[in-house]
């Protein structure tokens, strides 16, 4: 561990430098608070100022304590609620003060008289509104308001806040009365009301110049703080809240709920009880009273950051260092007649008569037995140590704010990866279903591009080569083969033709039927698709030109053609050979069957052409069925390839972040070793 | 340009060789040409647009299988674009083999109102030749059934002779042998044609 300051601050800023690179990576919010919190602090620490903040209830004397410290009486006392803005007072070279007002006009003083006026007269309250919590109201209302009308339920929500102000005890109904007079008169003038007061001291202790003190408006009795006290205990170094010594029950919960009020987001290290007003109070009370503070807040000193060790509870008395101060440059004539003064006017306090008697006339004496009474010492020593370690406080603390990021980036990080890991699916599981799916397209792409092909050539194919064709020749030649075994002599084979010939017709729309079935049950088999409802396939029937009628008119015509001429012999003697025209059985039959057989021919090659035609339709319709779930299946397929893509860069994402959460750790263990370092420094 | 699929061509060759014979025994056994042209021109356009569809499934495959052959389209991402070309679909509806143009066909053949159409078709073209009516029918300009083209052209063809029933049949002959020529050469133009859009549509794929 190194012990210069230097090199300390110089490695704490390093890992500033870390967390910050670490947060870029992480995509941190940089609007988050902690974040903000931590760079503001480390523009401090690089200015090395530190900021103790000085709280308490109203009449908790902060203004004494803080002029009892300073050495210098710059805030007025002699009121009861004196700073109703934030005092910030700070090492400068020349004694100034610049007052901001709620219209936001700024005015800067010089010179301690009018300084000490402006700061009086700021706080000095009419004695007529002494009785009410006046910063409260000026900070709740009367700034907030401007010259707006205050709603009723808000003024009511006032009065309920501050019931327990009511210090003095006035009846309810006079305590409100007070403050909505107040508020009215206030009102008027709210662009007069202070809202911040900077002051510029040239402190001669120069353990002081890097620190700031902000004089809070008081933390009321349920440990609240007004909003822009609040934003200065955010940023504060340190706390001193004090409080009487007695005369609050030490129940009472103002300090109890500030140190647990979220404002107070603290390190314990810089967290100070001062226990004002010990001067009245015996030796013995006090000790009590300590023991009692000690046992209230110092028991969870050791695993939560609402306690406060013991050495940080330290009781005071600022009355006592105030003339302690005072007589520092008096001489003992001086003193004696100051003292003598205050006891004729009825203003010297039992203490300071006592430790006058005591110290026989003494300034030494007398200034000693001051300064055991005030116990400044130890405020001295503890304000002093934060003189010499305020920086190490402060890198302490903002160590611990760099943990802290590194917990939320952490639990940030964590977050991510459980967000991304529910809704990143499983590579592998989908690299499977991108197979299967592949699969499925492929077979779909065959049936569409092989198995159709196949099927038409199968049913359509010319000649022999397709069944349409082969089967429709084999109708004809069972025609044939039938109509063979009729006599053309006979006449009865007419009849008899007819008759195979309308069978076999029927035949041909049974065929052309049976074979549209067969086409389609195929495809249904070999493609396996359904057509969806869209598409129909156009069953035709055959509607061969066959009639009675027509056949009828057939034998009607070929009876013309089927006379032949008979030769037969005339004459006795000569001979002569003569012609008649005879009806031929046997050449009508054979006209006849010619006709028919023509006719069928015909009405085979218009259900081969129309069965032909509808194969090529059909696996058209099919196709095109295909067609669709292909490019259904392809859209699957790309959507796979898509999430596989995105579950990819998802499981890439989540390693990045698992790793940039494993790098944190180390870094976390690094500033934890730094802080542990700085710790036992301080 | 000569058609890829010879196998087709050889096919188409042999099919028109039937209907020749097959168109003599007609003549033959017709009374007067009036009957002949009827029947053949029933046969010839039932036989030729039943077996032209199965020519375009038969070309179609065969086109299909040579792009599967072709190197680049054995990347199955060049192939799966290959299918969404849709070309099978495209050639439908582009050389009109659609189930609606069997309508006409199916409400009956008369050839009085076939040569009505074809001749107002044939005025369109500039041309009664087959080929040309052919295809401008196949160039989707107008919707016309495939079995008029070809039944209007046979009656075109065999107009002549319908007026003089009493030439004789070898002449009859001669007309129909050389209309089955002029349709048998024309398909098979037409089916070049086919492989030549087809061969370009694939080629954009290329780019």
């Amino acid at each position: 561990m190194r012990t210069n300051f230097k090199e300390i601050k110089e490695d704490v800023l390093r890992y500033y430098e870390e967390v910050l690179e670490t947060a870029r990576r992480c995509d941190f919010p940089e609007s988050d608070t902690s974040f903000k919190g931590l760079k503001a602090q480390a523009e401090k620490i690089k200015e090395d100022k530190f900021c103790l903040l000085i709280a308490g209830e109203a009449k908790s004397g902060k203004s004494t304590f803080i002029n009892a410290y300073l050495g210098t009486e710059i805030l007025p006392m002699d009121v009861r609620q004196c700073t109703s803005a934030v005092v910030e007072i700070a090492y400068g070279t020349e004694f100034c003060l610049k007052a901001t007002y709620a219209d936001d006009r700024v005015i800067t003083l010089t010179g301690e008289d009018a300084i000490n006026d402006f700061l009086k007269k700021n706080a000095a309250l009419d004695d007529e509104y002494r009785d009410i919590p006046v910063p409260t109201i000026n900070n709740e209302v009367i700034v907030k308001y401007k010259e707006k009308k205050i709603p009723e339920a808000e003024i009511k929500d006032l009065l309920e806040g501050v019931k327990r102000e009511n210090i003095h005890r006035l009846s309810e109904e006079e305590y409100n009365k007070k403050i909505r007079d107040y508020i009215r008169e206030k009102q008027q003038h709210w662009q007069d009301v202070v809202v911040k007061i900077d002051i510029l001291y040239p402190f001669e202790d120069k353990s002081m110049k890097g620190i700031r003190i902000i004089d809070s408006p008081g933390v009321n009795a349920a440990g609240k703080v007004g909003e822009a006290t609040s934003r200065y205990i955010e940023s504060a170094d340190a706390i001193m809240f004090l409080r009487p010594i007695t005369g609050v029950a030490i129940e009472a919960n103002s300090f109890k709920e500030f140190l647990e009020s979220k404002s107070v987001d603290r390190n314990k290290n810089a967290m100070f009880l001062v226990l004002t007003r010990t001067a009245s109070e015996s030796q013995d009370t006090i000790a009590r009273a300590y023991e009692e503070f000690v046992n209230m807040f110092g028991t969870m000193k050791t695993d939560s950051r609402h306690g406060i060790v013991k050495e940080q509870i330290i009781p005071v008395d600022s009355k006592a260092e105030l003339y302690y101060n005072r007589f520092v440059d008096m001489s003992t004539p001086d003193i004696r007649d100051y003292i003598k003064g205050l006891r004729d006017g009825q203003k010297a306090e039992a203490f300071l008569s006592l430790a006058w008697v005591d110290a026989c006339g003494d300034k030494e004496q007398l200034q000693e037995e001051l300064k055991r009474i005030s116990n400044f010492g130890v405020i001295d020593q503890a304000l002093n140590k934060f003189g010499r370690k305020a920086q190490y406080i402060a890198l302490s603390e903002f160590l611990a704010r760099i943990l802290r990021l590194y917990g939320k980036m952490a639990v940030s990080l964590k977050d991510k990866i459980d967000n991304y890991s529910l809704k990143a699916e499983d590579p592998h599981k989908l690299a499977v279903k991108i197979s299967e799916t592949q699969a499925e397209l492929t077979d779909i792409e065959n049936r569409l591009n092989q198995t159709v092909d196949e099927i038409t050539k199968k049913y359509g194919g010319s000649g022999n080569k397709g069944l349409i064709q082969k089967e429709a020749e084999k109708v004809m030649e069972e025609f044939r083969e039938e109509i063979k075994k009729l006599d053309a002599d006979d006449h009865r084979s007419i009849d008899a033709l007819e008759k195979i010939s309308f069978r076999k017709v029927d035949s041909f729309v049974e065929f052309q039927d049976k074979l549209q079935k067969n086409v389609v049950a195929e495809c249904n088999d070999a493609l396996r698709v359904a057509l969806s409802d869209k598409t129909t396939i156009k069953f035709t029937t055959l509607e061969p030109d066959f009639t009675p009628e027509m056949v009828e008119g057939i034998k009607e015509n070929v009876k013309k053609d089927s006379n032949e001429r008979i030769p037969f012999e005339t004459g006795l003697t000569f001979k002569k050979t003569e012609y008649r025209s005879s009806f031929s059985q046997k050449k009508y039959y054979g006209l006849f069957s010619n006709s028919i057989t023509e006719r069928l021919e015909g009405i085979k090659n218009q259900a081969v052409r129309e069965l032909r035609s509808f194969v090529s339709h059909t696996v058209t319709a099919y196709t095109k069925e295909l067609a669709r779930n292909a490019d259904m299946k392809r859209e699957e397929l790309e959507k796979i390839k898509n999430d596989k893509k995105t579950a990819d860069e998802l499981h890439e994402l989540i390693a990045g972040l698992q790793k940039e959460l494993s790098t944190l750790e180390p870094a976390q263990r690094r500033v934890e070793e730094l802080k542990g370092g700085i710790d036992g420094l301080v | 340009m000569a058609l890829y699929n010879k196998e087709l061509e050889k096919q188409a060759h042999t099919l028109f060789r039937e209907l020749v014979v097959k168109t003599e025994e007609i003549i033959a056994s017709s009374r007067t040409n009036t009957d002949a042209t009827e029947r053949i021109m029933r046969l010839v356009s039932s036989t030729v647009s039943a077996e032209a569809e199965g020519y375009m499934i038969d070309l179609y495959a065969s086109l299909v299988d040579k792009v599967k052959e072709e190197e680049f389209f054995k990347d199955p991402e060049h192939l799966n674009a290959f299918y969404r070309l849709n070309l099978r679909d495209d050639l439908n509806a582009k050389y009109q083999f659609s189930i609606d143009s069997i309508d006409a066909y199916k409400k009956g053949i008369q050839y009085k109102e076939i040569n009505s159409i074809y001749a107002s078709v044939g005025a369109a073209v500039g041309t009664l030749a087959v080929g040309g009516i052919l295809k401008f029918a196949l160039s989707s300009v107008v919707n016309i059934p495939f079995v008029v083209v070809i039944a209007g052209a046979l009656v075109a063809a065999c107009a002549a002779y319908f007026a003089i029933p009493t030439r004789n049949k070898k002449e009859y002959k001669r007309a129909v042998d050389s209309f089955l020529s002029d349709l048998e050469n024309e398909i098979l133009d037409w089916f070049v044609d086919v492989e030549v859009y087809f061969d370009e549509k694939v080629r954009t794929l290329y780019k």
